[in-house]
């Protein structure tokens, strides 16, 4: 780790050069707002899926990262993919300096596992977690969490909320749920009391 | 519940007078110290994530604004952000403006309502209702600019839906001095007071280490000592035109300790720090439009035209927000993640509860200043046939359009 | 036998006084916290709605707890107060007990409520009932030093002035002890009588010595399970005690009579001193426990003990050396 603060354009080819062919493509966003147009830059690299842990080693490098969250998105029914996000941010502290680097990948629903990087950021288990949950992303290296962290304990457990096929939440759950009749077997309310 | 050896298993919440919102605290206890902590938030799923990516960003602005009751603006803020990276709208100068000074204010009554929540788990209630009074200058405030106090609906892709008119800037002057005025005696209130200082001093620690590697944000990591906050490192909004300082506990004391009082002084500076930037962004408005398109339908053309993926952050009084967005030529957004602020904080818990005293449990769970989702299921126990049932929420709502049924027969 | 009707009369007599007064103080009490802090507040009567709800509400017993502790608890915690009231004369009217018990019999007997408070707490069965037990045992052993200290070192003054029977109630109350004390005298009584002020909150559990209770941390503590009738019966107990333990005080420290001054005698007398008493149990209160409560946030448990124990009890032991000062420098002078 360097006390150097470097352009966007040289971390994207420190990383190139770290991690060879793993990475498949990247680019250089800016943003400019308010009066003064001063610039926000975002790094967007696309990397193959088994470059994640060497990704964050490298990062880890050049700034002790920040990691705000891992998102990831079903690419849709009829489509095999999830594409994974690792958002991390450097430079944080540094006035005007902060740069986020954004890791994207793309995983086959049939093999949906991703190394732990908690040996490396500690505190990355909860979102590691939330990915396991919402997405059905088995994390290898995570010890299997004692109870659901993001979903109520008594969501069904092969349901995945933001997946977009067959194991999406089924209409059961949202649709329609005024048809319905009193359960039969319910006894009527009684309201008195001193019941010792 | 029925474990009496030692070590006592006390668990708080998800219904529990300390907590405002559910969360299932499970604490290992012996004698008053707390051995080993484990929490479970999630007892509640929205599906908010779920419900965006069958609506378009004109709809999900109105929908972000209500995943949080305190943060109105903080959510649909960092939405409209990413969305306006993806289709390339360039937001109003002007716009810019009015959107610092209603985040602004959101931190000024955010902080107060999170100061008086803590003299109250501190068992002060007097300084609870004086903060909730004192607060009540902010949510005026915001009501003047927006026409609302809770979800204030005043961001669009684009721009702002309401400007600041010059008749306005009046009555926010005059709230804003008020709370110069105020300000003393508020910091000699909470950082002066002895009990508050021998309650909070040393409890709760995070170390400067742990806080970098649970990436935490906000007041909780500037409480211990990191200087992350994206208003002065992240050009953004009107920020970028800001001189904006990071508000570290060394502007009251010496030395860093990372712990519940570092957090008090962090968030009682920071009020100062948000009537600072008011004044400026009041005194520094620019002219012009509020909004880049005033047709909905021309917002949601550009939405069609869209594809990419972007990254909306704010510095939300809790700490960093941030919207992940992606479009594809659609309307309807292909993903859209949430990360609310308190996601990177709740996860230290377990960490700054060890060794606790069960008395400043309250205090130190409130510390990182939670912010959950607000609903909750019901348990139902038969005893006399020994079975517990949860409702869920499906099942309650079938309960309720059952009675509704039944009352208007 | 006409001795037990008086005795009787007076007790049932005793008993309505002090729940109606006790409840119409922690109503001002409730009132005067909410104008403090810029609320309306509730009604001066609220209290009274507050019990007459608790007893026609279900009463709910924990399938963990024991029951006939849990159920018994309240009773006896309401009968001890009341039983504290006998040995206390209010105004000029004797104790009805007077001649059965003195003061150290009532330092006794205030322990019993906050006793019956802990047994009750231990036999809900709840984690949250038995810490908040736990912590009022540990709060009684704390308060208890400083009380005794001030009881002990105000009747071994009186007894240093030849004072007959020191020990009793009503030798306290018709002899203030601040007529046979000097200058040394007068300022460790002012000290005893901060450690008074500080004691009361504490006897009664009220912030910042509320931590047995504690409702953010163990919401509701020790009466976590209770509900209904047993609730209310605690709640007329509390209501009894605050008056039993500000009067408590008031004999000890503040037992002036008016009807000296006013030169009145027979029942004008004894209603202008009763009226006066009252007077000063309610100032007492509002200060000890209103003022204090509005004041200050929660101690942790182990604060409480550090401030009872060295600062209150450091401040006892001044106090008795300046009593023993006192006594060898000014000889009494009744």
């Amino acid at each position: 780790m360097t006390d150097e603060i470097l352009p966007p354009e040289a971390v994207v080819e420190l990383l190139g050069v770290a991690l060879g062919d793993a990475v498949i493509d990247s680019r250089v966003q800016r943003r400019s707002e308010g009066s003064k147009k001063r610039e926000n830059i975002n790094i967007w690299i696309t990397i193959r899926r088994d470059a994640v842990h060497a990704a964050v080693e490298e990062l880890m490098k050049i700034w002790y990262p920040h990691l705000s969250c891992i998102a990831g998105y079903d690419k849709g029914a009829d489509s095999q993919g999830i594409r994974v996000q690792y958002i991390f941010s450097i430079y944080g502290g540094v006035v005007r300096g902060e740069c986020l680097v954004i890791f994207s990948l793309d995983l086959p629903k049939d093999d949906a596992h991703l190394p732990t990087i908690t040996d490396l950021l500690e505190g990355a288990a909860f979102t590691e977690r939330e990915k396991t949950e919402y997405l059905g992303i088995t994390i290898d290296g995570l010890a299997p969490a004692i109870h659901k962290f993001f979903l109520p304990p008594d969501f069904p457990d092969d349901v995945y909320p933001l997946r977009k096929d067959n194991k999406k939440i089924p209409d059961s759950m949202i649709k329609d749920l005024w048809v319905c009749g009193r359960p039969a077997n319910r006894p009527p309310a009684h309201l008195k009391g001193g019941g010792e | 519940m029925t474990a009496k050896k030692v070590p006592y298993i006390v668990p708080v919440g998800p219904i529990h007078p300390a907590l405002k919102e559910p969360v299932h605290i499970e604490l290992t206890v012996s004698g008053e110290e707390v051995i080993s902590a484990d929490f479970t938030p999630g007892q509640t799923h929205r599906g908010i994530e779920w419900m965006g990516l069958s609506r378009n960003p004109v709809q999900i602005v109105h929908l972000t604004d209500r995943i949080c009751g305190i943060c109105g603006v903080t959510h649909s803020l960092a939405f409209a952000r990413a969305v306006e990276q993806i289709a390339d709208i360039t937001v109003p100068e002007r716009a810019d403006y009015v959107r610092t000074i209603i985040a602004e204010f959101e931190r000024i009554q955010s902080h107060l309502l999170w100061a008086g929540v803590a003299a109250h788990e501190l068992g002060f209630d007097t300084l609870f209702y004086l903060a909730w009074r004192v607060r009540e200058g902010a949510m005026d405030a915001i009501e003047l600019i927006s026409g609302n106090r809770v979800n204030y609906d005043i961001i669009q892709i684009g721009g702002v839906r309401r400007d600041i008119t010059e008749d306005q800037f009046e009555p926010i002057r005059r709230c804003l001095a008020n709370y110069k005025d105020l300000f003393g005696k508020l910091k000699m209130l909470f950082l002066e007071d002895a009990v508050i200082n021998s309650r909070c001093k040393g409890a709760g620690r995070l170390s400067f280490e742990k806080a970098m590697a649970y990436s935490t944000v906000g007041p909780t990591a500037r409480a211990s000592g990191c200087t992350a906050d994206l208003r002065a490192d992240y050009p953004y909004a009107a920020y970028g035109d800001l001189n904006v300082k990071p508000v570290l506990p060394t502007v009251y004391s010496n030395d860093i300790n990372g712990d519940t009082y570092d957090r008090i002084v962090v968030r009682i500076f920071e009020i100062a720090q948000s009537i600072e930037i008011i004044e400026e962004c009041l005194a520094n408005m620019p002219v012009g439009r509020i909004l880049w398109e005033e047709k909905v339908a021309g917002i949601l053309a550009a939405c069609k035209k869209a594809k990419g993926e972007a990254v909306g952050l704010h510095e939300a009084p809790r700490g960093e927000c941030l919207h992940y967005v992606a479009m594809d030529l659609a309307e309807i957004p292909i993903a859209w993640k949430v990360k609310a602020s308190s996601y990177s904080n709740l996860h230290v818990w377990p960490l700054i509860l060890k060794g606790a005293q069960l008395a400043d449990i309250p205090i130190i769970v409130a510390s990182i200043d939670p912010c959950l989702s607000c609903t909750d299921r019901v348990v139902v126990t038969d005893a006399a046939a020994g079975r517990t049932k949860i409702f869920t929420k499906e099942e309650l709502t079938r309960l309720s359009y059952e009675k509704t049924r039944r009352l208007m027969q | 036998m006409s001795v037990f009707f008086a005795a009787l009369g007076g007790t049932i007599l005793l008993a309505s006084f002090a729940i109606g007064f006790g409840l119409l103080l922690t109503g001002i009490d409730r009132r005067v916290a909410a104008r403090m802090q810029a609320r309306v507040g509730p009604p001066l009567l609220q209290p009274f709605t507050d019990v007459r709800k608790l007893f026609a509400k279900q009463n709910i017993i924990p399938a963990n707890a024991i029951p006939w502790l849990f159920n018994a608890m309240p009773i006896i915690a309401l009968a001890s107060s009341i039983a504290i009231l006998l040995y206390l004369p209010f105004g000029s009217f004797a104790p009805v007990l007077g001649a059965f018990g003195d003061v150290i019999l009532v330092l006794y007997l205030l322990i019993i409520p906050s006793l019956a408070l802990v047994l009750g707490g231990f036999a809900s069965g709840s984690p949250y009932a038995t810490v908040g037990a736990q912590r009022e045992m540990v709060s009684m052993i704390a308060y208890e030093l400083p009380l005794a200290v001030t009881v002990i070192s105000i009747a071994w003054r009186l007894h240093a002035a030849h004072v007959a029977e020191p020990f009793s109630m009503l030798t306290l109350m018709q002899t203030p002890v601040w007529d046979v004390v000097g200058p040394l005298g007068s300022t460790a009584l002012l000290i005893l009588l901060v450690v008074m002020a500080w004691v009361t909150p504490g006897e009664l559990s009220k912030i910042p010595f509320d931590s047995p209770e504690a409702e953010t941390e163990l919401a509701g503590g020790i009466l976590a399970e209770y509900s209904g009738r047993n609730l209310g019966l605690f709640a007329l107990a509390q209501a009894v005690k605050t008056v039993a333990v500000a009067a408590f005080g008031i004999i000890l420290l503040l037992p002036w009579n008016l009807s000296p001054f006013l030169g009145l005698t027979m029942v004008a007398a004894g209603i202008a001193d009763l009226v006066f008493f009252a007077l000063k149990v309610l100032f007492v209160v509002s200060i000890s426990v209103t003022v204090v409560r509005m004041m200050m946030a929660r101690f942790r448990i182990t604060q409480v003990v550090g401030l009872y124990w060295l600062v209150l009890g450091g401040l006892g032991a001044l106090a008795i050396f300046l009593l023993m000062a006192d006594t060898s420098y000014v000889p009494g002078m009744i």
